[in-house]
């Protein structure tokens, strides 16, 4: 599955640098969110956000607490309904009444801060219950893509174990092949090494490192700056519900242009 | 057991007049029973039928358990007439008010019950002729210096509800000073005065004198008042023939002596109350040890264990899933599903639980003519009852399941559907399971409320023990110990069960 992703993202990344990356066509945009608006009752989080994501792009969201980073993330696989605006992910309108969310999510991995992992079910029922229940794959091939999975992170002895028994690491990594095992176009990660011990950050990084090289289009949400820094090609800083600059790594660490942005780097840098 | 609450409110001179008038009515009854019977009614079509005969509960010496077996005057009486007529008869112990209800709705075809002949009672019921003239008199125990209405100025006497000796003592309450403290029960008036609370009690005649045959320290200081007649009873203009059976039987009865046999068996020789009352096989040969009410009460009390065990596994098993259904309305996103669940805990949370098994038992069958199993009227209060508690408990768990549990399976394509089944419900169970098992505990003793409406089970069985014998304490005191068993046991596979349902 991995390779495959990799094939086709390896090509349509190829498609996507012939051109200019800013001026790539609608086509080979895989999130596209226009005006986006969202409140909370009278607090208002989003204040209209336009932002766009080309297949095969990793993407880090950076930003003070209470930006709407985490939010504007969950726009993207429905979780939050967008109060106006509109969002298309992988083709499906979800901001279309009649979208079928369930169908749109089967494209969409999205990888929690607090793993969430389903306590009631081993490591690999965890990652085989998607395929089998959602999907309908037969358990033999389900468990066979999701040993390779957790192979990929390295959890393949772990796979009967309960997952309570994991370490937070371990339990991330889980989770994101959980995420994969639906051969995802897309996936989310909503800050998921912020509730991990110091030392489980790397395997996780690491992880998602590997994905980023694969090809696969990716939004993060995140606090790891020199993770941003390495991985993303584009980093987009939020603030007071709007972005307030994006770019290159290079250009937004290396030469901030907002006052914001450079009293943000200034503390967490 | 005599006269409904409403005569109650009557003065004495009303009293008397009202007396009379049935005293007329019962005559004029006899009289023209031989012509009516002759187009109205034929005794001789009940031979071979069967008839459910409903009577109070205990309401010694007319009706009461001993070692289990319903005896009596009234049950003698009915088997007595019943076997001169050669019909049969299936006898439901149900208590006094829901003994008239069950007629009324015509679970059962006659109430033989100490029922007082009264113009009231006659608007609902056509009554038999007169088998017994009953009277209250007044007891005090055998050490009081009471020894007339004068000397209770000031005082408390007791009384049983809605019975004659209740309306009697009010009528002359005001005129001689003293307080009317009314209880539900025989039993519960003696322990009163037994205890200092009352030192007096009013009483239909039969009944004190039983009182006293079993042992109450008590001594009868007054003369009978005049009183009603008990009279067997049918719904209005339905079971004439039976009716007709029971007034031919009872005078076959009266004239061959078996009338009198059974009167002098519960009630002895009339000028010698006191001493002279004795049941069939009360007396020296008793062991009255408290381990030997222990054993002699054991045979009901189990049969009542069995009931009441029966009734709430029964009921459990509906209310589980009652409740998991409706749960699941409640966190439902359909607005018509959650509304119903709504107002289902709403109704069944908001009443009481002997409302519902009166409306199921009595109320159903007046109102659709189908009669109703008791056992059906009983699982249904219950089931209903418990089912809107665990639907709550229910909607609790789910709540209570980390809302990042929904996410991350809806992220990953799941719907609701297989969401709630797979991830939310398997979670849910395991935090809903301590308060469920609770639920059934609450249940097992909730169960006892059934005796109201005259089920079967241990509570029941209790008072019907020591609504014969009187030993109100040490037969609870047993009945506690069996629950307190019962539930440990029950607790305990609970737990088992939880424990395999974890795994």
């Amino acid at each position: 599955m991995a390779e495959q992703t990799n094939g086709t993202a390896q090509a349509n990344m190829d498609a996507a640098a012939a051109k200019d990356t800013a001026g790539s066509s609608a086509a080979d945009l895989m999130i596209q969110v226009n005006q986006l608006h969202k409140s909370f009752g009278k607090n208002e989080v989003l204040k209209g956000i336009d932002l766009g994501v080309s297949r095969g792009e990793v993407v880090s969201i950076i930003g003070p607490s209470g930006s709407g980073k985490s939010t504007l993330l969950r726009c993207m696989n429905g979780l939050e309904k967008p109060t106006s605006g509109k969002v298309v992910v992988a083709g499906h309108d979800l901001t279309d009444p009649n979208v079928n969310m369930d169908k749109v999510r089967q494209d969409i991995g999205m990888v929690f801060q607090h793993f969430n992992l389903f306590p009631n079910m081993t490591v690999l029922e965890n990652v085989t219950f998607a395929p089998i229940n959602v999907k309908g794959m037969n358990s033999d091939e389900a468990n066979e893509v999701a040993m390779r999975l957790l192979r990929t992170v390295g959890l393949e002895q772990k796979a009967q174990a309960n997952p309570r028994s994991l370490s937070g690491g371990q339990q991330q990594r889980v989770a994101i092949a959980r995420a994969l095992a639906m051969h995802p176009q897309i996936m989310l990660f909503d800050e998921a090494t912020s509730a991990l011990d110091p030392e489980m950050v790397k395997d996780v990084l690491d992880v998602i490192a590997d994905l980023a090289q694969k090809g696969m289009t990716m939004v993060l949400v995140t606090h790891e700056m020199a993770f941003a820094r390495e991985v993303s090609d584009r980093v987009v800083f939020t603030a007071g519900g709007v972005i307030e600059e994006q770019g290159t790594p290079a250009e937004l660490f290396g030469h901030p242009k907002s006052a914001r942005l450079q009293e943000f780097l200034s503390k967490v840098l | 057991m005599g006269i409904q609450q409403q005569a109650a409110q009557h003065t004495p001179l009303q009293r008397v007049r009202a007396a009379l008038v049935c005293a007329f009515v019962a005559l004029l009854a006899t009289l023209s029973l031989v012509p009516k019977q002759a187009w109205a009614a034929d005794a001789s079509a009940v031979q071979g039928k069967t008839y459910t005969i409903a009577t109070d509960t205990t309401f010694a010496p007319f009706e009461y358990r001993d070692n289990g077996q319903l005896v009596g005057i009234d049950m003698d009486l009915i088997r007595a007439i019943a076997d001169e007529e050669g019909f049969s008869v299936n006898i439901q112990s149900l208590g006094f008010n829901a003994a008239l209800q069950a007629v009324t709705s015509g679970t059962a075809d006659m109430a033989i019950a100490g029922a007082s002949i009264t113009d009231e009672r006659k608007q609902m019921y056509d009554f038999s002729d007169p088998y017994f003239d009953s009277g209250v008199q007044m007891a005090v125990p055998k050490n009081s210096n009471i020894s007339s209405y004068e000397d209770l100025a000031g005082k408390t006497v007791t009384a049983k509800t809605g019975a004659e000796g209740e309306a009697f003592a009010k009528s002359i309450a005001d005129q001689y000073g003293f307080t009317v403290y009314s209880v539900d029960q025989a039993s519960t008036m003696y322990q009163l005065v037994a205890a200092g609370q009352a030192v007096a009690v009013f009483d239909d005649y039969p009944v004190i004198a039983y009182g006293i045959s079993q042992g109450q320290d008590l001594k009868i200081v007054t003369q009978m008042e005049k009183g009603n007649s008990y009279g067997a009873l049918v719904a209005k203009g339905k079971n004439q023939d039976l009716l007709a059976a029971f007034n031919e039987g009872l005078a076959k009865c009266k004239a061959d002596g078996t009338y009198d046999q059974i009167m002098n068996k519960y009630l002895g020789d009339s000028n010698n109350q006191s001493s002279g009352a004795s049941s069939s096989d009360s007396g020296s040969t008793k062991d009255n040890s408290f381990w030997g009410l222990v054993v002699s009460s054991m045979p009901a009390l189990m049969e009542g264990l069995k009931n009441t065990v029966l009734i709430t596994l029964m009921s459990f098993a509906f209310a589980l899933l009652l409740g998991n259904v409706l749960g699941l309305f409640m966190v439902s996103p359909n607005h018509v599903l959650h509304a119903i669940a709504k107002v289902y805990v709403w109704l069944f949370r908001g009443t009481p639980i002997l409302v519902w098994a009166f409306f199921f038992y009595f109320g159903v069958p007046q109102l659709t003519g189908i009669p109703m199993n008791i056992w059906v009227a009983g699982c249904l209060t219950l089931s209903l009852n418990s089912g809107a508690y665990i639907t709550e408990i229910v909607r609790g768990a789910i709540e209570a399941v980390d809302p990042g549990q929904a996410e991350a399976a809806r992220s990953l394509g799941a719907s609701y559907g297989l969401t709630m089944r797979k991830v939310i419900l398997p979670q849910a169970i395991n935090i809903a399971v301590p308060s469920v098992i609770n639920q059934l505990i609450i249940m097992v003793k909730d169960s006892s409320l059934l005796l109201a409406i005259g089920f079967g089970e241990l509570l029941y069985q209790a008072q019907q023990i020591y609504a014969a014998n009187f030993r109100v304490t040490e037969t609870l005191i047993i009945v506690a110990a069996i629950y307190l068993i019962a539930i440990s046991i029950l607790t305990w596979l609970a737990n088992i069960a939880s424990r395999r349902l974890n795994n």
